[in-house]
């Protein structure tokens, strides 16, 4: 399990240090996972059990992840507050389109 | 550990979020106090986020023989999605900082957040508003995949992904980890599902 979350870091880290240096804006967790994805096809004798076990575990929790985020909320209270109207006629719209159209 | 004691949903999230701003307001708390002591959980957003290449490795197969069908839909679906929502915004009577950060929500949090800062919204607006894209979804994704009569896994995945973001794909991999891995590849390729895609993704299966 420690080993891997540490492969799982070490694919961010590489796909980090690879979004500063070439300044993209694909941040460095989602090019670590094309990494990760392109290491396993090479490899697939790395797609060992401790990997997929931990890896399951952390997508199961993927929603907690997104507390701290979106906590962040109450600072556009008053944003939100002045504009709810457009904004959410935006959200709902804007996620339902794909499937009008 | 047993993996099935942390299960996360949607709802669980929505409390979470209410719940942990409403004491941060009757506490009269900064966000940036809370955040700070929170950085640990937001940090495991990283290595989630390398994580969802192991599903989709595993269902290769899969991918590969949908794969004209799923890159169609995926290109046609994100425009209108972005477009659709500045245009909304701005029709309705938003700001500019507004509209700006509704563009990147059908993608990652993470993503959404880089992506305003470019463009110039409000990033931690832009994380909001890809968090309730993704609970809408995960609320109305079952009952709308029933009505438009899919029963496809991987139509499910595509489609919670690419509208819900990391929210929606959270809610489909605790389905089924063929949904979790299109879920993977329509935030991995930050593009939208396409209604016209299903057809096209099933004459290739």
């Amino acid at each position: 399990m420690l080993k891997a979350f540490a492969i799982l870091l070490g694919c961010q880290l590489v796909g980090e240090f690879l979004h500063r240096i070439f300044s993209l804006w694909v941040p460095g967790p989602v090019i670590g996972m094309f990494l990760l994805a392109m290491l396993l096809l090479r490899k697939p004798s790395a797609l060992s059990e401790p990997l997929v076990s931990t890896t399951r575990m952390l997508l199961q929790c993927l929603g907690l992840f997104f507390v701290p985020a979106g906590v962040g909320v109450i600072r556009n209270l008053n944003l939100i507050g002045r504009e709810w109207i457009p904004i959410l006629v935006a959200l709902v719209g804007s996620t339902f389109s794909f499937r009008f159209s | 550990m047993d993996p099935d004691s942390c299960r996360v949903g949607w709802l669980d999230v929505l409390i979470s979020i209410l719940l942990i701003g409403g004491i941060l307001g009757i506490t009269g708390t900064p966000y940036r106090t809370y955040f700070a002591s929170a950085q640990l959980i937001h940090f495991l957003l990283g290595p989630a986020t390398v994580a969802l290449a192991v599903p989709l490795v595993r269902n290769l197969g899969h991918l590969r023989r949908s794969l004209p069908g799923v890159a169609l839909a995926l290109t046609a679906g994100s425009l209108v999605s972005a477009i659709g929502g500045i245009a909304l915004v701005e029709i309705c009577g938003g700001s500019r900082a507004a509209a700006l950060s509704m563009a990147p929500k059908a993608v990652t949090t993470p993503i959404a957040i880089e992506v305003t800062q470019t463009v110039g919204g409000i990033p931690s607006l832009a994380a909001v508003l890809a968090i309730a894209g993704g609970v809408l979804v995960a609320i109305s994704i079952q009952s709308l995949l029933k009505w438009a009569k899919i029963t496809d896994w991987r139509a499910f995945g595509l489609a919670a992904g690419t509208a819900g973001s990391g929210i929606g794909a959270a809610h489909a991999i605790s389905f089924d980890e063929i949904a979790g891995t299109f879920a993977a590849l329509a935030i991995g390729l930050t593009r939208k599902f396409h209604h016209g895609s299903k057809k096209v993704a099933k004459s290739f299966s």
